[in-house]
């Protein structure tokens, strides 16, 4: 478990990284999900999926149940969750608007 | 862990000045993108950092011409570019957001502040946030710098989220 003195810097360590970005951003509309749910989703491998929900849950983002042979994901609840939320959505509409300005400054 | 952003002070303006680098930050692009990703804690904002191959004219230009917006921010725009001139941002869901800016220093600097879209229903609409654009010249283009805060106010509005 992480000290909380080291949390902070461990969930927006975890944040830096745009693909877990977009999976909190997914959880957070969604709810709960599989890793293969997630993967489907968003441009990367049900591996590199897994690899960056497991990151997540070492920074205490998401949480992980079993139920049957499915592993599902959530968002942890925790007092930084709102904040987390926030700065996840709001990464990936960033992230999404500068692929498209980059596609239209190559109009011209 | 404190950390001040202050990419946008002026006279600190440096490339090598540290922007809440963290380990597995993005770096490098195939399509002539430099990407940064910072999210620094104390203040909880939101920052984006990439160098475009174009003038910073083209990328000015970008910022400001409502039908350029419109294809890149996410909605059709209709912008008045100005201090204190309004706007607005219609989602392809038909919801609404309202802009209005704060701060235009072509061909450098632009701000706004703009509101989530008002939820039917709601009580508590979710606080403002404040939009600024950066813009400085660098090896391989311009660097675009873009910083979202929230504004002192009802408290982040974060789609699904019921409780603050």
């Amino acid at each position: 478990m992480i000290p909380p003195r080291d949390q902070a810097g461990a969930v927006f360590a975890a944040l830096a990284d745009p693909t877990r970005r977009r999976v909190v951003e997914t959880l957070s509309r969604t709810g709960e999900a599989t890793a293969t749910e997630l993967s489907g989703g968003i441009p990367v491998s049900r591996q590199a999926v897994t690899k960056h929900l497991r990151a997540l849950a070492d920074a205490g983002l998401v949480s992980a149940h079993r139920e049957g042979r499915e592993v599902r994901y959530r968002l942890t609840p925790s007092p930084m969750r709102g904040a987390v939320r926030w700065m996840a959505t709001v990464g990936a509409e960033w992230d999404e608007r500068l692929e498209a300005l980059q596609k239209e400054l190559r109009r011209r | 862990m404190q950390l001040r952003s202050s990419i946008l002070d002026p006279s600190t303006r440096t490339r090598n000045r540290p922007v809440a680098r963290f380990e597995g930050a993005d770096s490098g692009d195939p399509g002539g993108i430099s990407y940064d990703s910072g999210v620094p804690t104390g203040e909880l904002e939101v920052i984006r950092s990439v160098v475009f191959d174009a003038s910073p004219e083209d990328v000015w230009d970008s910022l400001v011409r409502p039908e350029r917006l419109s294809r890149w921010l996410g909605g059709t725009v209709e912008i008045e570019v100005r201090p204190g001139g309004r706007g607005t941002l219609t989602r392809a869901d038909g919801r609404i957001r309202r802009l209005r800016v704060e701060v235009v220093e072509p061909p450098r600097r632009l701000a706004f502040r703009w509101w989530p879209p008002e939820e039917p229903g709601s009580l508590r609409p979710g606080g403002a946030t404040r939009v600024t654009f950066a813009l400085d010249s660098a090896p391989g283009g311009v660097r675009l710098t873009i910083l979202e805060r929230p504004m002192p106010g009802p408290g982040l509005a974060v789609p699904g989220e019921d409780e603050s």
